[in-house]
């Protein structure tokens, strides 16, 4: 995070507003480096994280892209350059939560939807390791999401209730049902 | 932690491997506007109102000259970057499909891990041969060096250089029922053909890739020496213990589709040793056979056999090379970004046709 800790934020006013002016210039153009040394830190990790809970490539970078625009779009009303990530990893879960949605109306209106994992990803993906992530992609979002940022990011549970909104006990008790839902799934199947 | 919980880890973090640093793309920023929902209505200062006559002209007018500066610029921008092949594009201009595709392709030409990437890699050689045969060709020739003539359907030529021997294209096989077109060698695995076709190390030839294709002796320069270690790598791997504990079962396999077993178990180096059993066995029935035609109709047969046998080790094989290159895509990440970069300035932003 130093490149956001170096970044200068600015006043607490709208990027918008302040466009027209030369400080507004130059506040664009900080806004603009910072956020671009964000990207080159984290859109990998994040583009993974969005490809976790999709399954699909394409669509996962698109998600971080928007999450990228909409933290250009609303970086001046960011209080601390700190809480960029967070941000970042809020909009990228909304935007596969988005995501998911509308493909499930497009598939509730498509004859034939063709599989989203390419052949690279089948020949990756062991058959044990394609059911989990099924069963995962199953579960209701919430879940789904607790257990991709406990597991795959090995992150806090106060962190992840900071990125989902939720307090810390919930992200405990929505991660034991998910647990249990995920090894009823694996059982059935 | 439990094994629901670890299982949970592994296979989320075997996904998040697809995701290699050459599938990021550059950021696209939006426009540096107001946006709607954040416009204000500018306030307007009391007072007496003036004729406000000439901003009713002045404003439409300065909105058609910024229209024609607009346009203006982006004519000598595409005159002046050359819109052609190999002529250099923008360096901010985001990539378009068809250029992002290339780049794709090309990576998949220069870093094959599976015979389905070798295959779509050959799009690519394709590309640059094509491209190499109209800026350098007659260069090449003038020099004592011509280009040996290729296929000029892209498809065909991606049908044209199998590797059997180091990535087999198990379903191009299964789909042509062929090992290689008609005259060529059943094992090939001396196809890179984004990596001969002219001479390098001569002056003259040296003279007419700078001075006719100098975005592709650049991609050359740069992509060549990683794409070797890349190679290098696949070698160690396709030698390992894991793979080669798979050569007994391929053999028995073959014995029992009645491969003779002093074909079947024949041993070779090279990169061609994990199935060399089977090279060797259609090898003697293409000296044997009594025409072209004869020769086809063996491989035919024999083919659906190489598919069967060769899937387990090929399986394992392409399982530790797609974890390999996501490794070395990852280690090699500016490297690789910046071939990438090259590439896309290979062809047009509307992918016409080289």
């Amino acid at each position: 995070m130093s490149s956001i800790a170096s970044a200068r934020l600015g006043p607490p006013s709208d990027l918008g507003d302040l466009l027209g002016s030369g400080e507004g210039r130059s506040f664009a153009r900080s806004a603009e480096s910072s956020i671009t040394a964000l990207y080159q830190t984290h859109a990998l990790g994040l583009t993974r994280l969005a490809h976790v809970m999709l399954g699909d490539k394409a669509s996962a970078e698109d998600v971080v892209q928007e999450a990228f625009c909409g933290l250009y779009r609303n970086w001046a009303r960011l209080a601390d350059p700190a809480s960029a990530l967070p941000y970042l990893r809020t909009s990228v879960l909304n935007g596969c939560r988005s995501a998911i949605r509308r493909r499930k109306v497009r598939a509730s209106k498509a004859v034939y939807e063709p599989a989203a994992a390419s052949a690279e990803s089948v020949a990756l993906t062991s058959e044990e390791h394609r059911s989990v992530l099924a069963a995962l992609r199953n579960l209701p979002a919430r879940q789904r999401e607790v257990l991709i940022l406990r597991f795959y990011l090995c992150t806090a549970d106060e962190e992840i209730a900071q990125v989902m909104g939720i307090s810390a006990s919930t992200v405990r008790s929505t991660s034991h049902r998910a647990l249990a839902a995920l090894g009823r799934m694996l059982g059935a199947s | 932690m439990n094994s629901l919980e670890s299982l949970i880890r592994e296979a989320t973090r075997a996904a998040a491997d697809e995701v290699t640093p050459a599938d990021i793309p550059p950021l696209r920023l939006p426009q540096q506007q107001r946006s709607p929902r954040t416009a204000r209505p500018r306030r307007v200062p009391a007072g007496p109102r003036h004729p406000r006559t000439a901003s009713r002209w002045l404003t439409p007018l300065a909105a058609a000259l910024s229209l024609a500066a607009v346009v203006a610029f982006l004519v000598v921008i595409r005159y002046s970057a050359g819109s052609g092949p190999g002529g250099a594009l923008s360096a901010s201009a985001p990539a378009s499909r068809a250029q992002k595709l290339l780049a794709r392709e090309a990576l998949d030409a220069y870093f094959p891990a599976t015979g389905a990437q070798y295959t779509a890699g050959l799009a690519f050689a394709w590309t640059r041969q094509t491209i190499l045969a109209r800026n350098a060709g007659p260069c090449l020739k003038q020099a004592g060096f011509p280009l040996t003539s290729f296929p000029r359907s892209r498809r065909r030529y991606q049908l044209s250089f199998p590797d059997n021997g180091q990535f087999p294209d198990l379903a191009q096989r299964a789909r042509t029922r062929t090992m290689a077109p008609a005259g060529g060698d059943v094992r090939s695995d001396r196809a890179r053909p984004w990596a001969h076709g002219e001479q390098r190390g001569n002056a003259a030839v040296a003279t007419c890739m700078t001075g006719h294709a100098s975005s592709l002796w650049r991609l050359d320069k740069m992509a060549r020496p990683l794409a070797g270690a890349w190679l290098a790598d696949v070698r160690k791997l396709q030698s390992s213990a894991q793979v080669r504990s798979m050569r007994p079962g391929f053999v028995s396999c073959l014995e029992s589709f009645g491969v003779p077993t002093r074909f079947a178990s024949t041993r070779s180096a090279g990169d061609g040793r994990l199935f060399a059993g089977f090279f060797a066995w259609m090898a003697w029935l293409g000296a044997n056979s009594a025409s072209p035609q004869r020769y086809a109709s063996q491989q035919r047969l024999w083919t659906p056999v190489f598919v069967t046998c060769a899937r387990p080790t090929v399986t394992t094989m392409e399982r530790l090379q797609l974890a390999a290159r996501s490794r070395f895509l990852d280690v090699h990440a500016r490297k690789i970004a910046a071939i990438s970069d090259l590439v896309i300035r290979l062809i047009p932003a509307d992918g016409a046709a080289p």
